[in-house]
């Protein structure tokens, strides 16, 4: 009686468990499992498509993070590359931003919205695993960049993060591996609960299956101007980054509206953790190992944000920039643009919001020097 | 292991000269010097430098910040009553590697129950309990399941609540407090019945049984009912080994509360180094002192009276072992009974307006933390598990291998695993 009691649980447990993984596999409400190996196979296509077109692809639904890393796979076809957060990703070689064309005849842009230094570490493993390395590496430096955990999203790429701390001989840095970590996720409460309400359709968020791989590839059907931008946002041929239309439009409206001592996008905790420092330092000695020449970019925050005294956002700025001239002392690493918009000259109406600056703003770094 | 099996062995041989008594005494004497020397050692150290420190030499001393040996409060004990047990002649010769295991028997090695070697040993030796029972597989099982469930969906939400009330918010509200310490209470109970239902669980599957360790101490109704329902075998030992060779209840009334507080001044201590267990073994041995000089006037209270006093007793009690100093467990302590400072729920505003005039106030509540808004419905639920509902020793005795046990089984087990792994931080990726 007993014997067939457990053997029924054990079956019965079997099928529940692996119900759940089924579930949350397929529906897969972070796109991490089914849906992430077709969008691979799509960003592949992305890729394709963006480095032959003329105009960019719409950037509108793919995945980020996705595309860019998809895009670095091949950046040995260019001459410079360009890592950070979403204040360098318009500078192109298409737009010859801060006349850029004089250093690289060909630049690809790896920018990805709130990139942070673990975005930095997994981009340059992939530059760097590439048969032929660029000339020149930008990498910018933000705020928020000489400490770790200022952007979960890179977690996506925790293998590739991985290999670089080995590779760096950073043992501390290296997390629980990305697939044992998938595979505990399968049986994942929280995962389970988004990936029923999608299966019945209470979450109207999530991109289907089906959605994901009828994904078109669309190009600018009409003409635009770089200034203006096209109806919907763009992914230009180098990976840099152009607004909608719609967008520069209202973000010039919002213009005279930036608070006055604001900033303080992921502005928390300490401004910066040596452990990071010293991690980039490691970084760029195994760039200047494989005869990699590295250069940092610092982009302007609107002048509302200094209006306040030094406040904490203040702070953080001042101290990384100066920071950042050490690091570049140390390693004779010279550095593009500063934070601080009386420095390039930047003026108010040339941002789209207190920390994004305009291509007119971005032109005003001198990359040509 | 090996140096106390050796001391056991010898204490244990039949001798029955003066020399010889005088012999086992000593060896006695060495072997729980050695044991207590060692959980001294590493336990106590810190805290007797920094007590030095702060008395005498004004931190002259380093810590030495030494790593604990897992469960080493837990085998120094089983293996001081050993000794204690040899020295008696109440052990038999048992087989080294029976008695090794006895030690280090995983199920039970990190939180207890703390177990004899009498209940033990003769288990190890049996043959018939090295056969597969499928009973006990079934009947294990379902107890682990219970134990997994109380520990990763009960008391590790209760967790969040308590944590951020001890060592986050600076300040607490009157609610805030009282959430904050009867979190902690829950918790407590929940986490350590939950590790000994799943050392029984586990234990079951190969055919050992353990003792049981909690019979719903929060149902007492008088603290010498909650020792006999909290830490069962913790209780046993303190009274086996310390209460009754101090003279137990002998020796007449106040030599008996001397030896109360005495057996739990050192059981505060056994729970952890520092000032805050030492006073919550002090309260715990005050109260039992009281309740022994009120039961000798022969005065009855209320059931519900004697209970609502004993579980608040406890729950004051457990903020001082709780807390990592004492101007924390003041902080929760003093805002339980600052009036002064109640704040209730918003949406009550309109209906309870009238309270206002007596300095009450609305607001936002839960202040502290913001995972759950519906603590209050937590909290009635929770005392609802903990006074009505059947405690699994008891639901183990009424297991059958039918449907509706397996049901329950397999609903605790498989939702404790969809826990297990707290949020899941993939769904924030793409974000």
């Amino acid at each position: 009686m007993y014997k067939k009691y457990i053997k029924k649980s054990i079956l019965i447990f079997s099928i529940l468990i692996f119900s759940i993984m089924l579930i949350n596999f397929t529906v897969d409400p972070g796109e991490i499992y089914l849906k992430k190996i077709i969008a691979d196979k799509k960003a592949a296509e992305f890729s394709d498509e963006l480095f032959n077109s003329q105009y960019g692809i719409i950037q509108s639904g793919w995945n980020e993070r996705l595309i860019k890393t998809t895009l670095a796979r091949r950046s040995g076809e260019f001459d410079c590359i360009i890592v950070g957060s979403s204040h360098i990703m318009q500078i192109s070689s298409i737009r010859n931003t801060g006349k850029i064309k004089t250093q690289c005849s060909k630049l690809l842009n790896l920018g990805v919205s709130g990139g942070s230094i673990e975005d930095i570490a997994i981009f340059s493993y992939l530059i760097l695993n590439n048969p032929t390395l660029p000339k020149r590496v930008f990498i910018d430096i933000d705020p928020w960049s000489l400490k770790f955990n200022m952007d979960s999203r890179h977690g996506a790429y925790q293998e590739l993060y991985n290999s670089m701390n080995i590779l760096l001989q950073d043992k501390s840095s290296v997390s629980t591996s990305y697939y044992l970590k998938g595979l505990k996720n399968l049986i994942n409460g929280e995962y389970l609960y988004y990936s029923l309400e999608s299966l019945f359709g209470k979450n109207k968020k999530q991109s289907s299956l089906k959605s994901i791989f009828n994904k078109k590839i669309t190009s600018p059907t009409t003409s635009f101007s770089y200034k203006e931008g096209y109806k919907e946002s763009l992914t230009l041929p180098d990976g840099s980054h152009l607004y909608s239309s719609s967008y520069i439009k209202k973000q010039k409206t919002n213009n005279p509206n930036i608070t006055l001592g604001g900033g303080d996008y992921k502005i928390t905790g300490k401004i910066y953790e040596q452990t990071a420092v010293d991690y980039l330092q490691k970084l760029l000695y195994l760039y200047e190992l494989n005869h990699v020449n590295v250069s940092f970019i610092l982009t302007p925050y609107h002048p509302n944000v200094f209006k306040k005294g030094d406040t904490k956002a203040v702070q953080f700025i001042r101290i990384i920039e100066e920071k950042t001239i050490q690091l570049a002392k140390i390693n004779n690493i010279k550095i593009y643009g500063s934070f601080f918009p009386e420095k390039i000259g930047c003026n108010s109406n040339e941002y789209f919001d207190f920390m994004h600056a305009t291509n007119e703003c971005l032109n005003r770094i001198n990359f040509s020097e | 292991m090996l140096f106390n099996y050796i001391i056991g062995n010898s204490l244990n041989t039949e001798s029955g000269t003066d020399h010889n008594k005088f012999s086992k005494k000593s060896l006695l004497t060495l072997g729980i010097i050695s044991n207590l020397a060692l959980l001294g050692y590493f336990k106590y150290t810190d805290f007797t430098i920094d007590n030095l420190n702060y008395w005498i030499f004004t931190d002259d001393i380093p810590n030495l910040n030494l790593a604990l040996p897992l469960a080493i409060s837990f085998f120094t004990f089983q293996q001081i009553s050993y000794l204690v047990d040899s020295y008696r002649q109440e052990t038999k010769e048992y087989d080294f590697l029976n008695y090794a295991l006895f030690v280090t028997f995983f199920p039970q090695l990190i939180a207890g129950p703390i177990v004899h070697h009498k209940e033990m040993m003769p288990q190890f030796a049996k043959t018939r309990n090295k056969v597969k029972n499928y009973k006990n597989i079934a009947m294990g099982l379902f107890i682990f399941s219970i134990g997994l469930f109380k520990k990763v969906v009960i008391a590790d939400a209760f967790a969040i609540w308590a944590t951020a009330g001890f060592d986050v918010a600076t300040t607490l509200n009157f609610l805030e407090a009282w959430a904050t310490s009867l979190s902690y209470t829950f918790q407590l109970y929940f986490d350590f019945s939950g590790y000994t239902d799943m050392a029984i669980g586990l234990a079951l599957l190969f055919n050992i049984r353990l003792p049981i360790n909690f019979n719903s101490p929060y149902k007492a109704t008088s603290i010498q009912d909650f020792w006999r329902r909290w830490h069962i075998t913790l209780s046993r030992f303190l009274k086996d080994y310390i209460y009754i060779p101090l003279g137990g209840n002998r020796k007449g009334e106040f030599r008996t509360y001397i030896n109360l507080m005495a057996t739990f001044i050192l059981g505060g201590i056994w729970h952890g180094a520092g000032w805050t267990f030492v006073f919550w073994g002090f309260l715990h041995g005050l109260a039992l002192v009281i309740h022994r000089a009120w039961s000798t006037l022969g005065f009855k209270l209320w059931t519900w009276f004697a209970w609502l006093i004993t579980f608040n007793f406890i729950n004051i009690a457990w903020i001082f072992f709780r807390a990592k100093d004492w101007d924390s467990a003041i902080k929760v302590l003093s805002s339980m009974f600052d009036v002064n400072n109640i704040i209730i729920q918003e949406k009550f505003a309109t209906k309870l307006s009238f309270l206002s005039e007596y300095g009450i106030h609305f607001g936002d509540v839960m202040n502290i933390t913001d995972i759950d808004k519906d603590f209050i419905n937590w909290f009635i639920i929770t005392f609802i598990i903990i006074l009505i509902i059947k405690n699994s020793n008891n639901a183990i005795k009424s297991f059958k291998p039918n449907t509706i046990h397996m049901l329950i089984m397999l609903s605790l087990f498989i939702y404790s695993l969809l826990q297990f792994g707290g949020n899941s931080e993939f769904l924030y990726f793409n974000f």
